[in-house]
């Protein structure tokens, strides 16, 4: 056995005063060798809880700065007993190293309760460096995790460290967050765990100085630093309580925080000079230009904090311009506010800034355009656009892919080679999942259109929405499952190389003119097939109110009656329920054991008569059989949003329907990278005819969405509705309300905050909205969020002049909560 | 391609400090290495005097310094940044100070521009150099109030006894993009175009609104019916921002800001460069914003087709040799004293903004003359693609041929085709950015070969 598996052997689990003699031993040693580093590496590689014992005895063997840096450097060099740090201190001081000093104030030793105690036995000067200060707070903590309790004692144990390290430590960046994790709020103000209860009771004793303590505290939010470092600053203030003479001496730091942007801040330096206003000794000059900067902050509660603090200074310096500043909050979109700063004006003798009353006339309608959607040219030209599709799939580049196959079948572009060995390395490097339309219809349409070997085995990949991987194809009666049956279709037919392109859209919305169609219809060849299902979508996408004018008697009489069957198809009548979902696989946090339970409002069409070729499409009447499934797919969203995609421009003319069917998604749609509802929500703002329910819940989701870009879609295709006079607003009222009803988890601020917004872009937005807003009323009495629908019913009913009805419940509401104050406004504009 | 990062050495004669004493603000910027305009220096000295709007400009200062030490973008792979921030640039363009900063993630480029107005002092010598923005002087910086005057010496007089005693050295390594990025923003910025000019009062409710807004896909800001909206619709007048958390180095000067200008580059769905442009008293905030969050100013490509054009280098030296860091260059004036075409000049000019010599003002709509303080022949030559394409050419790859040109590469054969309007490439990367960020591989050897011809 060599010497250092006899002294791993020894060292392993041993007791300290063991270790204490090897290391010794090894200290006295004149040249121990490359010991420390064969030490070291068994250290790195033993078990955690011992391995601080193979650290002190490799320290103890070091005998170059070179060699002790590597130790104790190393991200396992820690001491995680108290033991091992008087041993090396023990050490060091019986045998100096020169190096030693070096290693400490370069902050070459990762173990601060090591560094700190060189430092104390005066082995070394205590370091400048952040990490020595900021060290404190996990280096003591760290100790006394087995007895919290023992935080204080452990700080008051150190004389040193609380004369000259605990304030310079309030001063480096980064310390704030870590007091504050080790500082949870749940501890308590007084907790004796926390180090707010250190520094307080230090303050009380006398052991620290209140002023130097204060001023770097009032120094910390305004130094620049990340929010997260500034909040155990904002409690520690609290907990100090400073007097009215302490909030003088530092009122010009008080006021520079009125300017910052983080709100909590902004708040405590308000709350601490109230008074100081209220006293007379605020300096008013720079209050009112500080004001200036919150004034025109969006929210609310700063916004009146600060006019309550101009009205206290009113009461002292009458001669200060206050009224230019009090005019700034006229503006303010929050109505408490303009008619709080009025009054302060009327208290000054001021007048008030009369707003201009004119009176609101709805704009126009304006009627909705679309482009022209132009066939590929040549073989090529699809080769192109395959190539594309293979990165993005884009539905109007796959309507016009699909309508190229179907007519160039037969042909091959001069980049087919280049293009089929790309689609079968994307197809091989599984860049893309099976069910994505990439991977499911792109690569394989391409295959069956180059492959020579023309295998129809290359059919059974097309399927989007599979469940898992290839275990199951998407379930029956969902629109992936409809869709894929038309991809296979088209498939067969590029395979067999005789379709027919009857459906490509005339317009980018995917709708077809009826004269098109029938040209179409009329010039297809003999012996070329036309798939039912293409003809069944080129039907749907003709506007309802036009589908009696396609005919096509020389395609035969089973033609003309798919063509009159999908013409007969009724606009479905939808019935909304709420269902409460039991979710196994995702969530992450969900398994069997403890399932999460999602409520989802979902809606199923009244059962009726639909051609085969458009099951899955153009009704949805069980949605429960698939609502789980689905659910869970919403964690693949860019699949998903992709197929949404393909399936939106199927149906241009029914919102609806495709609304009923991307429902499921809507509730967990909260993806920061990829939604899934954007692009239902942009075919809904497209659509040709008024929003039913399952739009109306759709756009109501997608304005409460996590995503920022699917609430600007929502908000957009409000607007886009209304100036298309498509929005039903009471829908959209009728909508919220029974989401809200239902307990369906969605942030509400996000759709009071879209629906002020879109009445602020556009006029022909006001009018609907004040209906969904009255439509909506009925469920916010008892809600903490309702003040804002309320607010903006009050400020739409004033500007337009209409009343609406206010149910009894919330006429009832007294008091002067901001919930009773906006209602009282709203009472008085629907009288 | 050259992975391996730069290494860089700031070396400082000692720390950049404020001090706060008797009422009055002491801003002493330590400067390291670059060129002033007689000759490279180790610590040039560029101003001393008193600056107006004390706040403002402490403020401004300060965005300019974390928009340095701010990764806005971390891919999903990155797990810690490992690159260490680099320090603002700061030129002296006799009238004016301009300091620059590129964000770590090599995506936003934030500039401020200190006008004549601002400046109470002596402009004491022109020319570009780094300046230090250490933790303590930017937590003093933060606590500047506005009345206090300000005192700002750009570079210093140390008398440096020992080196090894006094000076504050540090190596950093640049990674490659990040050098190319901050040259290419230039090229970027002269391309846009002005598109917005909004009042303040909309701005900062707009900007408030939404600088705390997460996710990745572009929205376009737009002025309806005189109002400015964020939509997610791509409308060919608005202005595309992808991550709008990026505007957040604006939000703590919109209270100084007297007006909001934007520009965009060429329209295009998927996104564009944005310039935003805030007008301070005697002063300008600029924030340049990559077409994408995840995609850096590196790999835009804009200049490649004018450094594959051989006239362009020799015309770039003859240019260089007049430049005297002017604020403004005029580009007839140079093209008389340099004996070429306006569009000469021009091209010139564009190849010297990529080599990091010159910036572009878009408030002027000029170039103004600076020098990175890196090394420019680096900088002409981190384009991959065109090393590539040199490359093709040189082993012949090449072959034209009726409505345009084969190209083989170890991957296979690319079709180059010209169209009517614009010319295609069959290869990946044209698949995935088109023309987006420049012309890929082929087309720029294709190109070159078509010039050489």
């Amino acid at each position: 056995m060599s010497r250092v598996d006899g002294l791993v052997d020894q060292l392993d689990g041993a007791d300290w005063d063991v270790v204490e003699r090897v290391a010794q031993q090894l200290a006295s040693e004149p040249d121990p060798g490359d010991l420390a580093m064969s030490l070291l590496e068994h250290a790195n590689a033993a078990h955690p809880w011992y391995r601080d014992r193979l650290h002190v005895a490799a320290l103890a063997a070091a005998r170059t700065r070179d060699v002790a840096a590597t130790i104790t450097g190393g991200r396992f060099f820690r001491l995680t007993e108290d033991e091992g740090v008087p041993i090396l201190v023990g050490l060091f001081t019986q045998h100096p190293r020169p190096w030693l000093t070096e290693l400490v104030t370069n902050g070459e030793i990762a173990d601060w309760a090591l560094t700190r105690a060189f430092v104390r036995a005066g082995l070394a000067p205590a370091p400048s460096y952040p990490w020595y200060f900021t060290g404190i707070v996990g280096g003591i903590q760290r100790h006394a995790n087995r007895d919290r309790g023992a935080l204080l004692e452990r700080v008051l144990a150190d004389p040193e460290l609380i004369e000259s390290h605990l304030i310079p430590m309030l001063a480096v960046e980064g310390v704030g967050r870590l007091l504050a994790l080790t500082d949870p709020e749940w501890a308590g103000p007084r907790g004796e765990r926390t180090w707010s209860h250190v520094f307080l009771t230090l303050l009380e004793s006398g052991q620290l100085d209140r002023a130097e303590v204060l001023a770097a505290v009032v120094a910390a939010p305004i130094r620049g630093w990340s929010r997260d470092d500034v909040s155990w600053f904002l409690r520690l203030h609290d907990q100090l309580k400073p007097s009215v003479d302490e909030t003088a001496q530092h009122q010009s730091s008080y006021l520079r925080m009125l300017t910052l942007e983080h709100g909590p801040t902004i708040k405590m330096a308000q709350r601490t000079l109230q008074p100081l206003v209220k006293s007379g000794h605020a300096d008013p000059t720079a209050l009112l230009d500080a004001s200036r900067t919150v004034l025109v902050r969006t929210d609310k509660a700063s916004v009146l904090a600060q006019l309550s603090l101009l009205g206290e200074l009113t009461n002292h310096h009458t001669a200060a311009p206050i009224v230019d500043v009090l005019r700034l909050a006229l503006d303010h979109p929050h109505r408490d506010i303009p008619a709080r700063a009025q009054a302060l004006l009327e208290r000054l003798g001021a007048t008030a800034r009369q707003p201009a009353t004119l009176a609101f006339v709805p704009p126009d309608v304006v009627a909705h355009t679309a482009s022209s959607v132009e066939p590929v040219a040549d073989a090529d030209e699809l080769a192109d656009i395959l190539r594309g599709a293979l990165e993005h799939v884009e539905p109007l580049a796959i309507e016009r892919a699909i309508d190229g196959l179907l007519r160039f079948s037969d042909e091959t572009p001069a980049t087919a080679e280049l293009l089929l060995r790309r689609s079968v390395d994307q197809w091989c490097s599984g860049r893309n999942r099976e069910d994505d339309p990439r991977s499911a219809l792109v690569v394989q349409l391409i295959r069956l259109w180059l492959d020579p070997t023309r295998d129809p085995w290359m059919l059974d990949r097309m399927g989007l929405g599979l469940r898992d991987y290839g275990r199951a194809k998407a379930p029956e009666g969902t629109i992936a499952a409809a869709l894929t049956r038309r991809h296979i279709h088209i498939g067969q037919q590029v395979l067999r190389r005789n379709g027919t392109s009857v459906a490509l859209p005339t317009k980018d919305d995917g709708s077809i003119d009826p004269d098109t169609l029938n040209r179409r219809l009329a010039e297809a060849r003999p012996g070329q097939l036309i798939s039912t299902i293409e003809l069944a979508i080129a039907v749907l996408r003709i506007h309802p109110d036009d589908r009696h004018a396609v005919k096509a008697p020389a395609l035969g009489e089973q033609a003309s009656d798919l063509i009159a069957s999908v013409a007969a198809v009724p606009r479905p009548i939808w019935e909304r329920r709420a269902r409460d979902i039991t979710m196994t696989r995702w969530p992450i946090w969900t398994n069997r054991d403890h399932p999460w339970i999602e409520r989802v409002p979902v809606f199923a069409s009244q059962a009726t008569s639909v051609p085969t070729e458009l099951e899955g499409i153009v009704a949805r009447s069980s949605p429960e059989t698939t609502l789980a499934q689905e659910l869970e797919q919403s964690v693949r969203a860019e699949a998903i949003s992709q197929t949404f995609g393909l399936a939106a421009i199927v149906l241009p003319h029914d919102a609806d329907t495709i609304a009923a069917h991307v429902h499921p998604h809507l509730v967990m749609d909260g993806g920061e990278k990829d939604s899934i509802g954007i692009p239902v929500i942009d075919a809904i703002a497209r659509t040709s005819s008024l929003i039913g329910g399952p739009a109306a819940s759709a756009l109501v989701l997608a304005l409460a969405a996590k995503n920022s870009r699917a609430q600007l879609a929502a908000r957009d295709a409000v607007i886009d509705l209304a100036r298309h006079g498509r929005l039903d607003g009471a829908q959209l009222g009728h909508q919220l309300r029974l989401h809200l009803d239902d307990g369906i988890r969605l942030v509400a601020q996000r759709i009071s905050e879209g629906l002020l917004e879109i009445t602020r872009a556009d006029d022909a937005t006001v009018l609907p909205v004040l209906a969904a807003l009255e439509g909506a009323l009925p469920a916010l009495p008892g809600r903490r969020d309702a003040a804002p629908f309320i607010d903006l019913a009050a400020d739409l009913s004033e500007r337009t002049g209409r009343s609406i009805t206010v149910p009894d419940r919330l006429a009832q509401i007294t008091g002067t909560s901001g919930i009773a104050r906006a209602t009282r406004r709203l009472l008085s504009s629907s009288t | 391609m050259p992975e391996t990062p730069i290494d860089y050495a700031y070396a400082y004669a000692r720390p950049s400090s404020v001090e706060l004493a008797d009422g009055r603000v002491d801003v002493r910027l330590a400067t390291s290495g670059g060129v002033t305009q007689s000759r490279p220096a180790i610590r040039p000295i560029f101003f001393d005097g008193f600056l107006g709007q004390p706040e403002q400009t402490a403020q401004a200062l300060l965005a300019v310094a974390h928009v340095a030490r701010t990764r806005f973008y971390t891919p999903a792979n990155v797990i810690t940044a490992i690159i260490r921030a680099a320090d603002p640039v700061v030129t002296s363009n006799r009238d004016r100070l301009r300091f620059e900063s590129f964000s770590v993630c090599c995506g936003v480029y934030a500039r401020l521009d200190l006008l004549e107005g601002a400046l109470d002092g002596t402009v004491l010598d022109t020319g570009t150099t780094n300046v230090d923005f250490n933790a303590p002087m930017r937590a003093a910086l933060a606590q500047v109030g506005g009345l206090d005057p300000l005192h700002m010496k750009v570079g210093e007089d140390v008398v440096v006894t020992t080196l090894d005693a006094e000076v504050t050295e540090e190596k950093v390594k640049l990674p490659y993009r990040w050098l190319k990025g901050l040259a290419e923003v230039q090229v970027a910025s002269s391309r846009a175009e002005p598109v917005l000019e909004v009042d303040i009062a909309d701005a900062r409710r707009l900007i408030r609104a939404n600088a705390g807004r997460s996710g990745r896909q572009p929205v376009w800001v737009t002025s309806i019916n005189g109002r400015l909206r964020v939509t997610s619709r791509a409308i060919e007048d608005g202005v595309p921002v992808s991550g709008l958390k990026r505007l957040s180095p604006l939000v703590p000067l919109l209270r100084f800001a007297r007006a909001l200008r934007v520009y965009r580059g060429p329209h295009d769905p998927a996104g564009a460069t944005s310039v935003w442009e805030l007008e301070l008293d005697d002063a300008r905030f600029v924030l340049a914003l990559s077409p994408e969050i995840s995609r850096g100013f590196s790999a835009e490509g804009a200049v490649l087709a004018d450094l594959a054009d051989p006239t362009t280098g020799g015309d770039a030296d003859l240019v260089s040799a007049l430049l005297a860091f002017e604020p403004r260059i005029d580009v007839d004036q140079l093209a008389a004293e340099a004996a070429l075409t306006v569009e000469r000049v021009r091209s010139a000019l564009v190849r010297l903004s990529a080599a990091g010599r010159v910036g572009f003002d878009v408030a002027e709509g000029a170039y103004f003359h600076r020098e990175l303080p890196y090394e420019a022949e680096r900088l002409e030559a981190l384009h991959p693609r065109l090393r590539d394409a040199r490359k093709l050419v040189a082993s012949g790859a090449v072959a034209l041929q009726d409505g345009g040109a084969r190209v083989r590469t170890k991957n296979g054969e690319h079709l180059v085709r010209y169209g009517d309007n614009t010319t295609q490439c069959t290869c990946l990367w044209f698949t995935k950015h088109g023309h987006s960020r420049g012309p890929c591989t082929h087309l720029l050897a294709v190109h070159i070969v078509e010039s050489e011809r």
